[in-house]
């Protein structure tokens, strides 16, 4: 019951960060559902006293790692052509101005976008980032730092029109 | 990498990023999840989840692969 109350107020906040990761509202509520299911099958391994919002981010993001490196491979084995085609079209919209941030999240590389979500947006430690991230502090850092200024770089004109 | 924008437009970007993300945090959870819970409370749910995206202990373990970049 008790992990039951922890996962409905943690709730909210999975939901933003699965919605900025994937730009998806469907695949978001997907993965949320997902996370949930494993973390209630898992429960027995989480440590009390730990940060159970790390825990639950680290499924979450490796559950949406496992299910785009399956989408990719599907792809490449669909049509590499076609796939190579897509990839230049997205590189041409790098400078559009964006009205919706989610839309210029989305322009991010995967590790840049889940760094400046957890970090930037959802106000946790590099410390903590690092651990869900599987990866140094430092490289946290840096890797928060580049999406800033990518965020910028593809934000600015609406940005100064708000201003 | 390329050249840092102004920090009064990073700070810009960065304080829309929280201000959009918080109305995210803020929109009311559906009630599907709820239920979804309590189905796994009383012991309904029937699935067996994949536990290679679960971490062992609080944090640290890594999906299939190093992060992608796509």
């Amino acid at each position: 019951m008790a992990m039951r109350q922890d996962l409905i107020a943690l709730m909210p906040n999975l939901r933003a960060f699965a919605r900025s990761l994937c730009g998806n509202p469907t695949r978001a509520d997907d993965l949320v559902q997902e996370t949930l299911v494993k973390a209630w099958a898992k429960q027995d391994t989480f440590q009390q006293g730990t940060n159970l919002k790390a825990w639950l981010f680290t499924i979450l993001r490796n559950t949406y790692l496992t299910e785009i490196r399956k989408r990719k491979r599907e792809v490449e084995d669909v049509d590499d052509v076609l796939a190579g085609q897509l990839s230049v079209a997205a590189a041409q919209d790098d400078y559009l101005d964006f009205t919706d941030l989610t839309e210029a999240l989305q322009k991010l590389g995967s590790d840049q976008r889940e760094a400046i979500l957890l970090v930037g947006a959802e106000g946790l430690s590099y410390e903590e980032a690092a651990a869900i991230c599987g990866c140094a502090v430092g490289t946290i850092k840096s890797r928060v730092n580049r999406a800033r200024n990518r965020l910028a770089e593809l934000m600015h004109r609406d940005e100064a029109t708000a201003a | 990498m390329k050249k840092g924008k102004p920090d009064e437009i990073v700070d810009a970007v960065t304080q829309r990023l929280q201000r959009d993300y918080q109305s995210l945090v803020n929109e009311p959870v559906p009630d599907k999840f709820l239920e979804l819970l309590a189905q796994l409370d009383e012991g309904a749910g029937q699935q067996d989840p994949v536990s290679d995206d679960t971490p062992l202990a609080g944090d640290g373990e890594r999906p299939d692969a190093s992060s992608s970049n796509e």
